[in-house]
């Protein structure tokens, strides 16, 4: 994979809600949801962090696997407390708000974003829906 | 006003840097501006994807943010990032605001766009944060985008050393020196809290 700048493409008078400005040979497929979530009782902020760490290590393993260029992988819970995850293709860097590891609830707002570079939106979107389905039942 | 522009490829630490950034300028502003209704210091968001993560996370920390999605500011939302620091100016007129771009995006064409169309600006930083972990695979990968986003910076931040030997850093400091010789230049890892006599010599508060 690779690419090369050019001002004069065409392609930078732009289609709407293009990449190309920077990829002229290969658009990043995007994942990106966000979904209010209301658990049948109360959740612990660990096993939400779990369950979401799991989900970036499958979308990470997935994209490593197959040699494609993880742009960024991020999640972020939002709540009464947050939690924040994101990778790009090597560990995990997890952050969080300061009462967070004491925390438990029965409902967040969940936002996930991954941008991988040499498969398409319906390959990563597929990888992507069956973990959070599987996690988080969606 | 001060508008600091953070470029720099997907993934490099633009938010983690913009939050300790935020952080140091707030300090500086004093207590009868950050009394005011009116905030001294707004971050413009862009992102790629319907789900924006990285406003979200700049807003936790009790930040004033405008978001501008589903596009790129350096191409399809060009003249919505002047709308919107035209707005910014007319009805807040804040001390500073930090546009964070989205990961694909060129900052110098964003430069170019500010400097000619932007109203009331006194300075313009372009800060691009370079990825020490995986400089070496996106700059063979991804040549154009990544020496195109340095070329023009004013400030080079060399983000996640810590990743890095420091003979590797300074193989890369040294590629980096070859794209842009001229731009001031920093090895930080915005995993901790970088030293503030960094922040202060990027962003001095006299300006």
């Amino acid at each position: 994979m690779s690419e090369q700048r050019n001002d004069h493409l065409p392609e930078h008078s732009h289609q709407q809600h293009s990449l190309e400005c920077s990829t002229k040979h290969s658009d990043p497929a995007i994942f990106s949801e966000t979904h209010s979530l209301v658990f049948l009782e109360k959740v612990t902020s660990e096993k939400i962090q779990q369950a979401l760490t799991q989900w970036v290590e499958e979308i990470r393993d997935w994209a490593n696997g197959n040699a494609y260029l993880i742009g960024h992988i991020k999640v972020f819970v939002d709540g009464q407390e947050n939690l924040w995850l994101s990778s790009t293709g090597r560990s995990i860097n997890i952050k969080h708000s300061q009462g967070w590891s004491e925390w438990s609830t029965d409902r967040v707002t969940l936002s996930v974003t991954a941008i991988i570079f040499g498969t398409s939106k319906e390959a990563l979107g597929e990888v992507a829906k069956q973990s959070l389905r599987e996690y988080f039942k969606l | 006003m001060n508008v600091l522009l953070f470029g720099g490829f997907l993934g490099s630490g633009k938010t983690s840097i913009i939050l300790q950034v935020a952080r140091y300028l707030l300090k500086g502003i004093s207590t009868r501006q950050l009394d005011a209704v009116k905030p001294s210091l707004v971050i413009i968001e862009n992102e790629v994807g319907e789900a924006g993560i990285d406003d979200k996370i700049l807003k936790a920390e009790g930040l004033s943010v405008r978001e501008l999605f589903a596009g790129c500011i350096c191409c399809t939302l060009n003249a919505e990032l002047t709308v919107c620091l035209n707005e910014i100016q007319e009805e807040l007129a804040p001390q500073w605001v930090i546009i964070e771009t989205t990961g694909m995006a060129f900052p110098d064409r964003i430069a170019e766009t500010i400097t000619k169309y932007g109203k009331g600006i006194d300075s313009l930083k372009t800060i691009v944060v370079a990825d020490a972990e995986r400089w070496d695979d996106l700059s063979a990968i991804m040549p154009g985008l990544i020496e195109g986003q340095i070329a023009e910076a004013n400030i080079i931040l060399l983000n996640k050393i810590d990743c890095l030997e420091p003979e590797q850093v300074s193989d890369v400091e040294e590629s980096i020196r070859r794209i842009n010789s001229s731009a001031l230049f920093y090895a930080i890892s915005a995993h901790d809290e970088v030293d503030p006599q960094i922040w202060r010599k990027v962003v001095p508060y006299s300006e």
